[in-house]
């Protein structure tokens, strides 16, 4: 197997709430290695989100990271200075949120928070920065960049906010990619499309990601591995055709079986 | 026996712009929908967000007017399940007087009493989440407050808008089967409104697909998930995640 690039080890998140502390993640453990898929399916409330929040160090109280170790190609970011993670956070590793519509601030065009976020990690005067942006929305096939470099927000369709988005995380070659939920907000067709996308640019930069969803229709089409999350822990991992075909946890068997008898 | 016939229904919206909130145009959210409902039948809507789907159920139950067109009802018992049990339950109300609310009629409070307990039973809540409220309960024991809710008045008809998309798969599972057994045990008519064409096949038995206000194909569920003719539907289909 390729090298490893990101290694969680024992990651416990508590919460303090006034009914007492809460366990949100209970040790979720899981190794990411270079070119590979690794999903997290389970269901709202498992703890999926929170864990890619973790390695980015975006938890904020109640929430606090307990005890754990999160390794980015050997280097521990769990007490690395904000100053060096605020470098790799949006260029080593990038993140694509579930609701294109809530990521991006609706006050700025695409355009400008695009260069913002390669002028941020590189040196680059504004014009060319606005090349590589331009590039990058054709990289992700939306046919006219121009109109979709300068349109706010609330302009664009939900398909097409999606895929900027995903051009904004990819100006920096990331070496890993993080997908929350990245299609569960749009419409059956276009999420077909925008994970075609995904496939393609996942395929051709041979990134290292980390790919979030409940749907495991999703996990089986675009997938290498997968774990499964339950109240905060990692019941079961394995590659997913395995997983699919022989799962050995009680809740996966439940969640396996309720996902077939839902298929046609 | 028909319990829904619609003819050429049309209902269209203003879009509001500027500062002077303006029309610019209409958006036609149904257009010129023909659309019967065969008692005791499951018939699903489907079609993607902005279709046309919900609005077209809320002229079925009368809370829309059409601009223009026919609606004959064979019943006006009708009953509606929304899709977000976190906001169709009103949070200051406890379960008992949310489920009694129906039956407000009723001046026989044993009666009442008595019909809301068979009820919580029928959904599979026990006794004690009578005095809870809304807040206290997860997204699908919600859900099943919700069909008991709509169930008390005893509907011939509801329709079933999104009910479970906001929902787990395991707890989808749950409710769906469960609505199943109502629909058997009451022969209930269900329009059963859902952007997921897994879930339309699991409970339907005709399906109706939507795309841009109209309707584009209706047909008996098998028919149309083996040989759809049209195709948007073929797309739809096609974009089907399987494992």
């Amino acid at each position: 197997m390729s090298e490893l690039v990101l290694e969680v080890k024992s990651l416990k998140v508590y919460f303090n709430a006034s009914a007492g502390i809460i366990k949100t993640l209970d040790g979720v453990s899981f190794d990411l290695h270079g070119g590979e898929v690794f999903g997290l399916v389970g269901e709202s409330g498992s703890g999926k989100t929170l864990t890619a929040l973790s390695v980015l160090d975006l938890i904020y109280p109640p929430g606090k990271i307990v005890s754990g170790n999160i390794l980015f190609g050997g280097t521990e970011l769990l007490n690395i200075d904000t100053r060096q993670l605020r470098k790799i956070r949006g260029s080593k590793i990038a993140m694509v949120f579930q609701e294109p519509s809530s990521a991006f601030n609706p006050v700025f065009t695409i355009g400008y928070q695009i260069v913002e976020s390669i002028r941020v990690h590189q040196e680059k005067n504004v014009s060319d920065a606005r090349t590589i942006a331009l590039r990058f929305l054709r990289k992700v096939h939306i046919s006219d960049p121009l109109r979709v470099y300068d349109s706010y927000p609330h302009q664009l369709s939900g398909g097409t906010k999606q895929r900027a988005m995903i051009a904004m995380a990819l100006v920096n070659s990331p070496e890993i990619l993080i997908l929350d939920e990245p299609t569960t907000a749009l419409d059956v067709t276009i999420q077909a499309q925008v994970l075609e996308l995904l496939k393609e640019i996942i395929g051709r930069d041979k990134m290292a990601t980390l790919f979030i969803s409940h749907d495991f229709g999703v996990i089986a089409k675009m997938c290498d591995r997968v774990g499964v999350m339950y109240k905060g822990k990692i019941v079961e991992t394995g590659d997913v055709d395995a997983i699919l075909g022989s799962p050995k946890d009680p809740y996966t068997i439940t969640l396996i079986e309720s996902v077939k008898a839902l298929s046609c | 026996m028909l319990i829904v016939e619609c003819k050429n229904l049309k209902k269209s919206f203003p879009i509001l712009r500027g500062y002077m909130r303006d029309e610019a145009g209409r958006v036609m959210a149904v257009d010129d929908v023909s659309l019967n409902i065969e008692r005791g039948h499951i018939v699903g809507l489907v079609g993607e967000s902005g279709s046309g789907k919900t609005t077209l159920g809320k002229i079925i139950l009368g809370v829309l007017k059409p601009d223009s067109g026919e609606i004959r009802l064979g019943t006006d018992k009708l009953q509606v399940i929304f899709q977000d049990p976190y906001n169709s339950l009103d949070p200051r109300m406890k379960i008992r007087d949310i489920l009694s609310e129906g039956l407000i009629l009723k001046r026989d409070t044993e009666e009442k009493r008595e019909r809301v307990e068979e009820m919580l039973d029928l959904v599979k809540l026990p006794r004690f989440a009578l005095k809870k409220y809304p807040h206290q309960f997860s997204g699908g024991e919600r859900q099943r407050i919700a069909i008991a809710r709509a169930l008390l008045t005893r509907p011939e008809m509801i329709v079933c808008d999104e009910p479970v998309s906001s929902l787990d798969v395991t707890i989808q599972l749950q409710i769906l089967k469960l609505l199943k057994d109502i629909k058997k045990r009451f022969n209930i008519t269900y329009l059963f409104i859902s952007h997921d064409l897994r879930v339309v096949r699991y409970m339907c038995d005709r399906v109706a697909v939507m795309k841009d206000g109209k309707i584009i194909e209706v047909g008996g569920a098998a028919d149309i998930y083996s040989n759809p003719s049209h195709p948007y539907t073929k797309q739809l289909l096609a974009s089907i995640l399987r494992i």
